[in-house]
């Protein structure tokens, strides 16, 4: 459905996109996540026609619409928008705002199709009131109705909740999952919370420095992350120093572990292992000794930060009734589904 | 780069540009004087009058600057934050000197402090005369301080609560939170209305000329009239050229500066000053309007109330008919044209694009003299041009259909006062997110629809106010009027000035006055812009975009 081929974006000779591929399938939700200037936002508007790929070719349904001597200008793309800002248009009512996109069509057909976008994104009966009299979070709904009125045939929506306080973001987000689903649109978002991408998308595209890193499930990319970076940038998880020590086998400072290693690395050779906090337990049968040096309180968990003998600091995550001081001594084990290596650099 | 779109906005990149240079053509040709080597004069200038020129606009400079900047600033200021009795009538009032052009208040000044004037005879005392440097600088800062009012105003209004509560939960008191806070944030705005001011100053030809001041303004004018040297008088030209531009750069920096200063959040609430704190402040910021309004235009009504009958002479009617005829065609071509070039860049920066927009505020930076040279070498080579052509072809010869007609002064006034809708309407597009294009982009509509639907009814203030600035300072217009208009054709400033020139100052009181009541209405109608957002009708609620004083 969306296509894009090796999308390449330069601005004044400085790389911001370096051939960007991925496929979006129909009805499906990707997600783009990565830190800010890493190129997400640039990709959403190369998609939507507002930049020129200097290279490398987008396509809708199999249509090129820029890239291979073709282009599409935005307003004949079919692909609708919402944005961080919002952007609803202050001069017109709600009802306008979403009709905005239906110019053209008979005004009871118009009436219509406002009426079914007010009653899908739960505002009904709002269409006379003026953007600024909605609270943010019904202006974010009427932006997501303004962009599906014409039924585009992508959705994209730019850090579309950030403007929102947490708990509205939360309920939000939900809602517009729901309907993104039910009308079966396929939409692609940018985000800087993993959370929300997680939460919302069927596929996840992890971005650095202009380049997509992986683009996978959400459970791919936290559990079998592709790149160093992406495993950093996800889960709140460390790489702990390690020694390939045997076929399938590094040896650490939590012991030796088994699994698969990447290609070429030679016995012997330093390598990082991933640890995520739900990775290590505080068990008082544990094999290891770590001692407690911070813990956060998370509700139904607690975070701690232990610290081993060699001064190796890890993330861990355990249920909050195990409440251990600060400075004390526990018994940890390791509790590693699969192991996650990469070849140090 | 793929074809289609970008080849198609290239060609009108380049459109668009040819029409900035065909509208910046009268100041390339001056500015290319420069070219044809320093005129024989030069050394002589250089050595007697140049230097005078130079102190004397320095001064004015300065001193206006410093002026405005207190009245300016101190009454934006009063009138943003605090309440007092009175507070919305001198709102508005304090903009009414805008109607009032210097060379008319100069010399409606100097006859009220005549020795056979009123207020000689009044109060008894002698009282000082006031044709010389620091009467023109009285006279500039009391009609040219609503520029600083207006934009430190807006700003000052815009400003949130927040920067104020943060600075008072860090011990600041109000004179700290005045200098460390209020104003610093309103700064660019400050700045921006200063250049205006400094430009206004140093392009004036009317006052200074009759209180005999020599500046480079009146400088030009000799140098091309009485030494009868052109190419001396468009060097000289040359000189404050590099002054306009460098007041524009500082203009355009505050500008974007501004930006970034508007801090979100909403306003602070005002403050309400008791009786007997108000009323003295309330008195003291009618000094200005008095001074710079009221008492000109009484005096103006006094010395045209026995002539009142003139009011229906034919001579007056055609004067007042041409006068609003110029300005109000000026105002529309220069409305037009500044959106399309504003409007033009937001669509596509480009290169072209972007200096077609910045060649479009050069001519503000010319005075009004030296424009005119240059408006006069470009439309008569045009009109030779298309004489030749039409003889060429057989047809009859229009004669000078450009440079011999009103065409000349509209065009020069155009070219003059283009950088204020370049200006205001670029400050009014800066306000609206560029999501809101993208938006209407992505909804299918193609650019004019863009145009159509969503910045035009979004611009309607920024295009009214341009608009109205134009028109106001067309009427005003003195020098490129004096040098342009068609022979047997007259215009209220002409007028106004001549007869001021010839000492029959009452006898100028009716055509004075006739500019400035005109120029009043437009002042009245721009106070509608300023109307706070809480007391604007449900059609205007749009407001906090809308507002165009306040680009954000």
């Amino acid at each position: 459905m969306l296509t894009l081929d090796d999308l390449s974006l330069r601005f004044q000779h400085q790389p911001v996109l370096e051939t960007v591929s991925l496929t979006l399938e129909e009805g499906r939700i990707g997600c783009l996540i990565g830190p800010s200037g890493c190129g997400k936002t640039s990709l959403l508007r190369l998609i939507a026609g507002f930049l020129t790929p200097s290279a490398g070719r987008v396509a809708l349904h199999g249509d090129t619409v820029a890239g291979a001597g073709r282009w599409v200008t935005p307003e004949a793309r079919r692909v609708g928008m919402v944005f961080q800002d919002i952007a609803l248009f202050p001069h017109l009512d709600v009802a306008a705002n979403i009709a905005f996109g239906l110019h053209g069509q008979p005004a009871a057909r118009q009436r219509q199709r406002v009426e079914e976008l007010l009653a899908l994104v739960g505002l009904p009966g709002l269409g006379g009131r003026y953007p600024h009299q909605l609270s943010g979070g019904q202006q974010q709904r009427v932006a997501l109705a303004r962009a599906l009125a014409p039924r585009p045939r992508l959705l994209l929506l730019d850090e579309p909740f950030s403007a929102l306080d947490a708990e509205l973001r939360e309920q939000i987000s939900r809602d517009v999952r729901h309907i993104l689903r039910r009308e079966g649109i396929t939409a692609l978002f940018v985000t800087h919370d993993q959370n929300e991408a997680f939460a919302l998308a069927d596929q996840v595209g992890v971005m650095s420095e202009g380049r997509l890193l992986q683009w996978d499930t959400p459970y791919r990319v936290y559990h079998r992350p592709a790149h160093r970076f992406v495993a950093d940038f996800i889960g709140g998880g460390v790489l702990i120093p390690g020694r390939v020590s045997g076929p399938r086998r590094v040896e650490t400072a939590l012991g030796e572990l088994g699994g698969d290693l990447p290609d070429g690395v030679a016995d012997g050779a330093p390598v990082d292992v991933l640890l995520r906090p739900d990775d290590l337990v505080i068990d008082d049968a544990g094999p290891r000794r770590a001692r407690v040096v911070e813990r956060v309180f998370r509700g139904a968990r607690m975070l701690y930060t232990l610290e081993l003998d060699n001064g190796q600091r890890l993330p861990c995550l355990a249920p909050s009734h195990h409440a251990h001081e600060e400075g004390t001594g526990v018994a940890v084990r390791l509790d590693l589904e699969h192991l996650v290596v990469f070849a140090r650099v | 780069m793929p074809p289609g779109f970008p080849g198609r906005v290239r060609v009108r990149s380049w459109l668009l540009l040819s029409l900035a240079l065909a509208l910046a053509a009268p100041v390339l040709v001056v500015a290319g004087s420069w070219l044809a080597g320093a005129s024989p004069n030069w050394a002589h200038l250089r050595a007697t009058v140049l230097p005078d020129y130079a102190r004397l606009s320095l001064l004015l400079a300065a001193g206006t600057g410093l002026g405005t900047l207190v009245i300016g600033v101190g009454a934006a200021w009063a009138v943003a934050r605090l309440r007092f009795p009175g507070h919305g009538v001198l709102e508005w009032a304090l903009l009414l000197p805008l109607a009032c052009p210097a060379y008319l208040i100069a010399y409606t000044w100097t006859g009220l402090l005549a020795s056979e004037g009123a207020l000689q005879q009044a109060l008894a005392v002698s009282l000082p005369d006031i044709r010389g440097p620091a009467g023109a600088v009285a006279m500039f800062t009391l009609v040219l301080y609503p520029y600083v009012y207006l934009m430190a105003r807006a700003a000052f209004v815009g400003q949130s609560a927040l920067a104020q509560e943060v600075a008072r939960t860090l011990g600041a008191g109000p004179w700290r939170r005045f200098f460390r806070v209020a104003l610093p944030l309103a700064r660019p705005a400050i700045v921006a209305g200063l250049a205006l001011v400094l430009m206004e100053t140093l392009a004036d030809y009317g006052t200074v000329a009759y209180f005999g001041v020599p500046t480079l303004s009146t400088g030009i004018y000799r140098t091309w009239f009485g030494l009868g040297d052109r190419l001396a008088a468009a060097q000289l030209a040359g000189v404050l050229l590099v002054a306009m531009v460098a007041l524009l750069w500082v203009e355009r920096r505050a500008r974007q500066q501004r930006r970034i200063a508007g801090a979100d959040g909403p306003p602070a609430p005002p403050r309400v000053l008791t009786r007997a704190r108000g009323l003295p402040l309330a008195a003291l910021l009618w000094l200005p309007v008095v001074f710079g309004f009221l008492l000109p235009a009484l005096q103006l009504a006094a010395w045209s109330l026995p002539r009142w009958r003139g009011l229906l002479a034919p001579d007056f009617l055609r004067l007042l008919g041409t006068s609003l005829l110029i300005a109000g065609c000026t105002a529309a071509a220069a409305t037009a044209l500044g959106l399309l070039l504003v409007w033009a860049r937001r669509l596509h920066a480009d290169r072209p694009r972007r200096l077609a927009a910045r060649l479009a505020g050069f001519g503000y930076a010319v005075p009004g003299t030296v424009l005119a040279v240059g408006v006069v070498i470009v439309l008569a080579s045009v009109d030779r041009g298309l004489n030749g052509l039409l003889a060429g072809l057989g047809l009859p010869r229009p004669g000078l259909l450009f440079s011999g007609t009103l065409f000349a002064v509209i065009f020069a006034c155009t070219v003059r006062f283009l950088t204020i809708p370049v200006q205001g309407l670029d400050a009014g597009l800066q306000a609206l997110s560029p999501n809101l294009d993208s938006a209407a982009r992505s909804l299918g509509r193609r650019p004019p629809g863009l145009l159509r639907h969503v910045h035009l009814p979004l611009l309607r203030v920024p295009l009214a106010t341009s608009a109205l600035l134009v028109f106001v300072d067309t009427l005003k217009e003195l020098p490129a009027a004096l040098v342009l208009r068609p022979f047997n054709t007259n215009t209220l400033a002409v007028r106004a000035f001549e007869l001021a020139s010839d000492e029959r100052l009452a006898d100028a009181a009716l055509p004075a006055l006739a500019i400035l009541l005109a120029g009043v209405v437009p002042v009245l109608l721009l106070t509608r812009s300023m109307r706070p957002a809480g007391q604007a009708t449900p059609v205007d609620a749009r407001s906090p975009v809308e507002s165009h004083a306040d680009p954000r």
